[in-house]
């Protein structure tokens, strides 16, 4: 990078003036944005939850005082459906968690190879001086 | 290798995907001054800036969970407040049709106003020339990482960021 090219960067970051007390309020406005959000989704999630254990629930009882074939199996055929979702929904879940967990621990190892690898070469130079 | 700021934003993006508020924040504080800057230079309007970042910060909530790399974060982001900025530009240009004297009026004067130093050179560039300016010298991004924030050729963005120089050049030898 040339001067003229440092001089252009800096004008860049110059232009223009930002508000940090006006960021700092807005910060807090997509931070709250961000947790009802995740609340959403976590009454979205036990939402789906309940209504499936009612489903199961109230399929269950249907099919304890009902005689007729063709409504065992359907109701037993629901029933299962509902069950199996349920089962899904939880593995999603854990698949999904297991992947951000792991990717994230790859991540934890890498920034610590970059810092050891830092601290080797300033290591490296004291030694040089 | 990656550098340690690069990882350490992969991380709190993975957190924040786990539902982790605090690494949503960091995320916020990390990136709120560079996106800003962006749209600023995109639109060259410090008010509506901040109605892009607002914006694009919906965007973000609503997709984080969506987004399948953690190191496309930053790509991503400047793409979001680069489509709103778009966005924002088109809206703007059918008001002004509906006022076309009063921007001739404008045009003449910025047209005709001198190039005191380099700041008032970049003001005189287009919200394109500026951002791809901002990106390179500010942010530090490659030519390949601004090909993919803007989704155009490596060549492409050479060749703007070689005639956004001239120009810049050209109007400070003019002064």
């Amino acid at each position: 990078m040339d001067k003229f090219e440092r001089q252009l960067g800096d004008a860049l970051r110059d232009s223009g003036s930002f508000d940090t007390e006006r960021g700092t309020a807005r910060r807090e406005e997509i931070g709250k944005m961000y947790d009802d959000k995740l609340k959403t989704y976590r009454y979205f999630t036990w939402g789906i939850l309940a209504f499936e254990t009612v489903c199961i629930v109230l399929i269950v009882g249907a099919f304890m005082f009902t005689n007729e074939i063709k409504w065992l199996i359907g109701l037993a055929a629901v029933g299962l459906a509902a069950y199996q979702s349920t089962i899904l929904m939880k593995l999603w879940y854990w698949q999904m968690d297991t992947k951000l967990r792991t990717i994230k621990e790859v991540k934890e190892l890498q920034l610590q190879i970059v810092e050891l690898s830092q601290r080797l070469g300033e290591e490296e130079n004291r030694a040089e001086g | 290798m990656k550098s340690r700021d690069l990882i350490q934003n992969e991380i709190r993006v993975l957190r924040a995907q786990g539902g982790d508020s605090e690494a949503f924040r960091d995320l916020v504080d990390a990136w709120q001054e560079k996106l800003w800057r962006h749209a600023y230079h995109l639109i060259g309007d410090e008010e509506a800036a901040w109605d892009i970042v607002q914006e694009t910060w919906i965007a973000v909530v609503k997709g984080i969970r969506q987004l399948q790399d953690p190191a496309a974060f930053p790509k991503w982001v400047y793409r979001i407040a680069g489509g709103k900025s778009v966005d924002w530009i088109r809206k703007r240009q059918s008001q002004r049709r509906l006022s076309d004297s009063l921007v001739l009026e404008r045009e003449t004067d910025s047209e005709s106003a001198a190039c005191a130093d380099l700041r008032s050179a970049l003001e005189r560039l287009s919200g394109d020339q500026r951002a791809i300016l901002s990106l390179r010298y500010t942010e530090g991004l490659s030519t390949l990482e601004i090909a993919e924030i803007l989704e155009i050729a490596e060549g492409t963005v050479k060749s703007r960021l070689h005639n956004a120089r001239e120009k810049l050049r050209k109007l400070m030898e003019r002064e």
